[in-house]
């Protein structure tokens, strides 16, 4: 059973995220309303809310955007035995990308479940960001990025709007999640796109795409994709941060 | 992310402000287009008041190199600080486009 609050104005709908919970064994979750007005497992926002002010006041393990437009089956995913399962965020394909969610993200990590010093959570804010950014971009909306020059750049964000407007990619998920594991936290972002296998080149060119991964990887300490290219794993130091 | 122009002597200058990230892409192409429609011969841009800048953004900077080596002009970035700097500085950015502090 877990708990919930909702931050929008239609409570009632909600519930019926609780019928489409489900963790990796496959049973439905039961969800029931929070007791306390700010605390509890999961905290449903309705797209118009993501936004800091409104994050503020609550206090939740997980934050799942909902779109009452695209209802979807949603995995809740475990944290690995032995490690400190902290906040996770299920963000619809749209909002992942315009909102810039990493700050938001990271705040909220802060305020809710741990002492995450500030320099610690400015060096995380451009990594996750990009990962972010690449799982709506390239993830769940399929698409490649490599443009010359301005006639191709506004082609491509033709394409890239017209994908964010059609269900199918659009209701895709970016699940966001962190947890402390041997010391460091783990930052992790998927996707629910088709996945990919190319390894990412670490040489810099004159090419104007392809920094994306190089500025994942900067101030983390290791990074790694997994689950066929679909989720990004990302691991930056505790010790002596705390 | 927003920007300002504003003319001296033989050069464009363009004043950067707050978040340029991949949702930029309006505005840019609106910069691009002023760029592009100018007489200066001379593009500069002023990053003192840019906070944070994403790889979308470095390849947006990238076609606007292009963009102007085509009408021969002469793109410089100037003043980036703090993590902006880092980033423009770790991605070796002045290989690419002149750099001045």
């Amino acid at each position: 059973m877990l708990t919930y609050c909702s931050l929008g104005p239609v409570a009632e709908e909600w519930a019926a995220v609780g019928r489409l919970l489900n963790p990796d064994n496959g049973k439905p979750v039961p969800l029931v309303p929070s007791r306390e007005a700010s605390a509890c497992d999961l905290l449903l926002v309705d797209s118009e809310r993501l936004t800091p002010r409104d994050l503020e006041a609550y206090r939740f393990t997980l934050l799942v955007e909902v779109d009452r437009h695209c209802p979807e089956v949603i995995a809740l995913r475990s944290a690995p035995k032995g490690s400190q399962p902290l906040i996770g965020f299920y963000l619809g394909t749209p909002q992942a990308y315009r909102a810039r969610v990493s700050p938001l993200f990271l705040a909220s990590l802060r305020r809710c479940c741990h002492p995450l010093p500030e320099h610690l959570a400015a060096d995380c804010d451009l990594p996750l960001h990009e990962a972010v950014v690449n799982a709506a971009i390239h993830g769940n909306l399929e698409l490649n990025s490599s443009y010359s020059d301005l006639e191709s750049m506004e082609r491509f964000y033709r394409s890239l709007e017209q994908k964010l407007a059609n269900p199918h990619f659009a209701s895709r998920r970016v699940i966001i999640t962190a947890f402390i594991d041997q010391g460091a936290l783990q930052l992790s972002v998927s996707d629910q796109g088709a996945g990919h296998q190319a390894a990412p080149s670490g040489h810099l060119t004159d090419q104007p795409h392809g920094r994306g991964f190089q500025l994942m990887c900067r101030q983390a300490e290791a990074v790694r994709f997994d689950d066929g290219g679909r989720t990004h794993r990302m691991s930056f130091p505790l010790k002596g941060s705390l | 992310m927003k920007y300002e122009t504003a003319i001296s002597q033989n050069t464009l200058n363009i004043r950067l402000q707050g978040e340029f990230t991949f949702t930029d892409n309006e505005e840019f192409q609106g910069m691009a287009k002023v760029i592009e429609a100018s007489t200066q011969q001379a593009i500069s841009l002023d990053m003192g008041q840019l906070e944070f800048i994403d790889s979308a953004a470095l390849s947006m900077l990238l076609v606007l190199r292009e963009g102007c080596a085509k009408q021969k002009k002469q793109l410089s970035i100037r003043n980036s600080q703090g993590r902006v700097k880092e980033v423009l500085e770790e991605m070796k950015f002045t290989k690419f486009i002149k750099t001045t502090s």
